[in-house]
């Protein structure tokens, strides 16, 4: 049976079951090189085989959707005629292997996505996720992902508003870098990739040459030292080129010279084209010979698999083909008919006259999707389910502050948002670090809209279903509290192989809690990005599915930021002044443990405390709020302490073990300021809601003094802001 | 001895050269006839070492620990004993 | 009083700047730099970004483009040009101002918010500070760092040329205020004449409170102010 294989299965790695499919599907036996068109378009990367038939269950369906997933990137209204269109999407395998470079292209690749729908970038966002920070090759990670990140997005002139980073050893062989792109659009002006009959398919920017060949379906394989060999040629990101090509097409949708846009990212013209095709109806034919080339001898493969950067599809309105080259021709960027629309639903490729490749787009756009048994890992459930009652009181509560402030996961992220120009375009109203979310502003209109990506990986990995709630859960929080409404989110879904039972547990849970959690938010999700086999030999990371919310403020003048500026504000919760030890930064940080459940969630009780919250600044109660997440509530004050140096006292009178009150963690707490005048009317609003409550304190002094029932905590604001500070600056100076 | 080394550190054919491509636009804008045009490092340093041989044979490790062998490739392009 | 933003292939901070020049009440238009006339602009701003990618030098590309002939010969006619960041680094490679930018000593981009002090109110740029009034602009570049040789820069000095000097907001700020190295916390220095100034921060950054700062808004006032003068 083995010898009879057919070779080129060995060489494209295709199982024979989906060799079977196709030579039903064609009818024939495939060629090579359409044998490599099905390997790169039923990849995981570009087909969503294992993916599918779960993210088919999540809400898409929302007043202000415009466009849902299925297109370059999901869009919603704003109002006044506007619209944003978002979309989050990895660059891990990439970076793994060339981190500047990975991560470059990987920013490149999502503001195209942007572009494709008509949209103006206006911001960008990054999720990225390191081993043990004290390890080389973490730091050689670091160093290289956000110079990667800096460079192009410094560059093409888009600010990066926001982001986070987490460190957990499970990354150590597999860093995730999701990048994430925000645009603006009149809702009028909305593209889709799409092309009517008889029109030439034009082929603008980037020269093709044989640049990351095969990365589609290298992203779908696990590394391992066997494959080290078939890496492909590094993509090379060019923000200069990306400007270029950002300008010209946003000017020819602009002057409405084209009626389809589509970006070439992943698997290049063959992923662009045939799904253009087939989302049109329609067949296309392609002539290699009319394509950019930057290197002479390019095979018809090289083409077709060519990841260069940098390179869109443009569909021409009737007679205004010369108009667009002449626009393209005036930012010297290539602009060429590399081929035209077809009746029958075909993907043509022609090279020297000849027809080289021919696949029915269909088979081609609709691989097979596989429903999986999963079952949870063993090892993961017996952490989960480890009794922490046991756990010992620290001997000395003072010290544990500073050294949570100055933890991987809590210190300051200033040495890498600094690196980023957050403030290019002049819309940015709220800058990282001073706020749970990034604010931007439209110009000409009193609107903003309020972005965050999230995700606690820790959560995930010990209950990836809850997890990936509590990641909804929170991101949604932290645009409630500058004062946004959440309308909708794109998830950049990270797990391990779903053809293992542990792997496609983790995802299957992921995609429940998704689910579970936009329903009772009513928050939809409109666009996202699978990255799955992120496993190798001895590791799988941790579940990880990075949500990326867009929020909208109808009114700019109302909103809030994290710090405290006003001394003698009384300090409120929303929200239980306790908090539980399982699964939290601090039992990583002090005890070395990773166990135990993540907090429970009430998702009824976080959309009532989110309304509330917005409620308060909307009516202009409180300009100062803060969510309560990893390291609980004495973390939670510090860092409200720290953007104007101002300190807070502030009483815990709940009983209960004094770590748990204090660097405890639960959801749907909301930490907020409000001057004796407005106080009573703020509270009567919490009690309206039926939301729980304390009244911990009030703003002022430059110490953060924490009273609990016989203990009294206090440090100096200036102290534990140097401790919080330094740790990341040591790695990114 | 005393050697002085030049090794110069460029990207591997093929890969694309950004900068490369930007320079050469501008000398053709300029009227020049230039192509193909890619950029380099050059680096330049001076070497104790008993012989020729040894002292080209610590340049090219050196190169290698420099280049990043994704997308660079090195050559020790002169060595030359210093006076 | 039309003000003329020039657009470089790569510019990016070009409609920012337009902004700033129009949220004052001067017109501004955005010049593609291919352009070989500036007839009718009674000023030229050369906005921040990365002209050409930065590729070779920051700025080093952009000093052939068509255009600078014409930013030249207004510069010599005594107009009023101001390049910020990018366009500070074109000048210099163009020769139109004095010394250098080079890599900042941390060797990497920043973007955060600098103290500037004042050292002059006498230019078409500065009149509506006070002279040592502190400001607090945002940065953001990767090649801030001014350097020009030691008579240059003593030349500078006697001349009063230097406009802006990095400087500590607050006493605790003192030791490390300056953000990229700068050569006697050069920010900002005009020509000479006094007519072309180019400075590292990012004064169209700072002109509405909603974005944190409006101490950017002397620089576009003070420009419409002189130009009003002329005209």
């Amino acid at each position: 049976m083995e010898e009879t294989l057919n070779p080129l299965l060995q060489e494209t790695g295709i199982p024979p079951q989906e060799y079977a499919e196709i030579v039903r599907r064609m009818g024939r036996e495939p060629n090579r090189l359409e044998l490599y068109l099905f390997k790169v378009m039923w990849s995981e990367h570009c087909a969503y085989k294992n993916s599918r038939p779960l993210l088919k269950l999540l809400p898409k369906e929302g007043p202000a959707v415009l466009q849902g997933p299925g297109e370059n990137a999901g869009v919603v209204e704003i109002g006044e005629g506007w619209a944003v269109a978002f979309k989050i999407e990895s660059h891990n395998h990439p970076s793994a292997v060339e981190p500047v470079q990975g991560a470059a292209t990987g920013v490149g690749g999502i503001i195209r996505d942007i572009m494709a729908m008509g949209a103006r970038p206006i911001a960008l966002l990054n999720s990225l996720r390191f081993g043990d920070p004290q390890t080389p090759r973490t730091q050689y990670l670091e160093r290289g992902i956000v110079s990667g990140i800096a460079h192009y997005g410094n560059a093409i002139g888009i600010p990066t508003v926001g982001g986070e980073v987490y460190f957990h050893p499970d990354y150590q062989e597999n860093p995730l870098v999701n990048a994430m792109c925000v645009g603006l659009l009149r809702s009028d002006e909305l593209k889709r990739s799409l092309a009517s009959l008889g029109r030439p398919v034009y082929y603008a920017g980037a020269k093709t040459g044989r640049d990351g060949i095969g990365g589609a379906a290298f992203a779908s394989e696990e590394l391992t030292e066997d494959n080290e060999a078939k890496r492909p040629n590094v993509q090379v990101g060019d923000p200069f080129l990306g400007k270029l090509l950002l300008e010209g097409t946003l000017e020819a949708i602009r002057q409405d010279l084209v009626e389809g846009v589509q970006d070439m990212g992943a698997a290049g013209l063959t992923s662009s084209l045939s799904e253009m095709a087939h989302k049109s109806g329609l067949g296309i034919e392609l002539d290699l010979d009319r394509v950019p080339q930057r290197e002479a001898g390019m095979t018809p493969l090289e083409l077709m698999l060519s990841e260069s950067q940098e390179r869109m599809v443009l569909v021409p309105r009737p007679g205004k083909e010369a108009a667009l080259e002449a626009l393209f021709a005036r930012y010297g960027l290539d602009c060429v008919a590399v081929g035209h629309t077809l009746p029958q639903a075909v993907f043509r490729i022609v090279a020297g006259g000849q027809t080289v490749a021919e696949v029915p787009t269909q088979a081609l756009a609709e691989a097979p999707t596989y429903v999986r048994e999963g079952q949870e890992d063993p090892q993961v459930q017996a952490l989960r389910q480890r009794d922490l009652s046991g756990l010992p009181l620290p001997g000395d509560l003072h010290r544990v502050l500073p050294r949570l402030l100055a933890s991987p996961n809590l210190c300051s992220r200033a040495p890498v948002f600094e690196r980023y120009d957050h403030q290019v375009g002049t819309n940015t109203v709220l800058v990282p670090g001073k706020g749970d979310a990034a604010i931007v502003r439209i110009k000409g209109t009193g609107r903003a809209i309020a972005l965050k990506v999230d995700a606690n990986p820790r959560y995930s990995k010990l209950a990836p279903r809850l997890g990936a709630m509590h990641a909804l859960a929170e991101a949604t929080r932290n645009v409630s509290v500058v004062g946004a409404r959440p309308l909708a989110y794109t998830d950049g879904l990270n797990c391990g192989n779903p053809e293992t039972p542990e792997g496609y547990f983790e995802l299957s849970e992921t995609v429940h809690g998704l689910v579970e959690a936009s329903r009772e938010l009513g928050v939809p999700c409109v666009s996202g990005n699978v990255s799955l086999y992120n496993e190798g030999p001895s590791y799988r990371i941790p579940p990880t599915a990075m949500v990326g919310v867009v929020g909208l403020l109808d009114n700019l003048e109302r909103r809030a930021q994290m710090g405290f500026s006003k001394a003698g504000e009384f300090i409120v919760l929303i929200g239980e002044s306790w908090g539980e030890l399982g699964a939290s930064e601090y039992l990583w940080v002090m005890e070395g443990q990773e166990a135990g459940a993540p907090p429970s969630l009430d998702l009824k009780r976080e959309a009532t405390a989110q309304a509330a919250i917005r409620e308060l600044i909307a009516q202009g109660w409180t300009q100062t709020a803060h969510d309560v997440a990893e390291g609980g509530l004495a973390v939670a004050l510090a860092e409200m302490c720290f953007p104007y140096g101002l300190g807070a006292t502030v009483e815990l009178r709940d009983l209960g073990r004094a770590d748990a009150l204090l660097y405890g963690e639960a959801p749907s707490r909301i930490l907020f300021s409000v001057s004796q005048a407005h106080l009573q009317a703020a509270v009567g609003r919490l009690e309206g809601f039926g939301l729980p409550y304390r009244i911990l304190g009030q703003v002022g002094g430059e110490e953060l003094t924490l009273l609990l029932p016989k203990l009294r905590l206090s440090w100096s604001v200036s102290e534990l802001r140097r401790a919080w500070a330094t740790p990341l600056r040591e790695v990114l100076p | 001895m005393k050697y002085q080394a030049t090794i110069l550190i460029e990207l591997k054919p093929g890969i694309l050269d950004p900068q490369g491509r930007a320079v050469e636009g501008v000398l053709q804008g300029l009227g020049y006839r230039a192509q193909n045009v890619r950029v380099g490092r050059v680096l330049e340093m001076e070497l104790e070492s008993p012989s020729e041989a040894e002292a080209h044979r610590q340049a090219t490790e050196m190169a290698k620990t420099l280049a990043n062998p994704v997308m660079e490739v090195y050559t020790v392009e002169a060595l030359k004993e210093r006076a | 009083m039309k003000v003329a933003v020039i657009q470089f292939p790569g510019s990016n901070c070009d409609q920012d700047a337009a902004w700033a020049l129009k949220w004052v009440g001067l017109e501004a238009e955005l010049i593609w730099h291919t352009a070989t006339h500036l007839e009718g602009f009674a000023a030229v701003v050369l906005p921040g970004g990365f002209s050409y990618g930065d590729y070779l030098r920051a700025g080093a590309l952009a000093k052939f483009s068509p255009v600078m002939a014409e930013v030249r010969r207004l510069a010599e006619r005594g107009n009023p040009v101001i390049g910020i960041c990018n366009g500070f680094q074109v000048l210099t490679e163009a020769g139109l101002l004095p010394g250098a930018l080079l890599a900042n000593t941390n060797l990497h981009f920043t973007c955060k918010e600098v103290g500037l002090r004042v050292e002059r109110n006498d230019t078409p740029f500065t009149q509506a500070y006070r002279p040592g009034e502190l400001l607090r602009l945002p940065i953001a570049h990767g090649e801030g760092r001014y350097y020009a040789d030691p008579e240059v820069l003593e030349g500078l000095e006697e001349r009063r040329q230097v406009v802006f000097r990095y400087a500590a907001l607050t006493p605790a700020a003192s030791a490390d205020y300056n953000p990229n190295g700068s050569l006697n916390d050069i920010a900002g220095i005009v020509n000479a004449r006094g007519n072309v100034l180019g400075l590292m921060p990012h004064p169209e950054r700072a002109v509405e409170a909603a974005l944190g700062t409006t101490d950017g808004l002397g620089v576009f006032e003070s420009l419409k102010a002189a130009l009003e003068v002329v005209a």
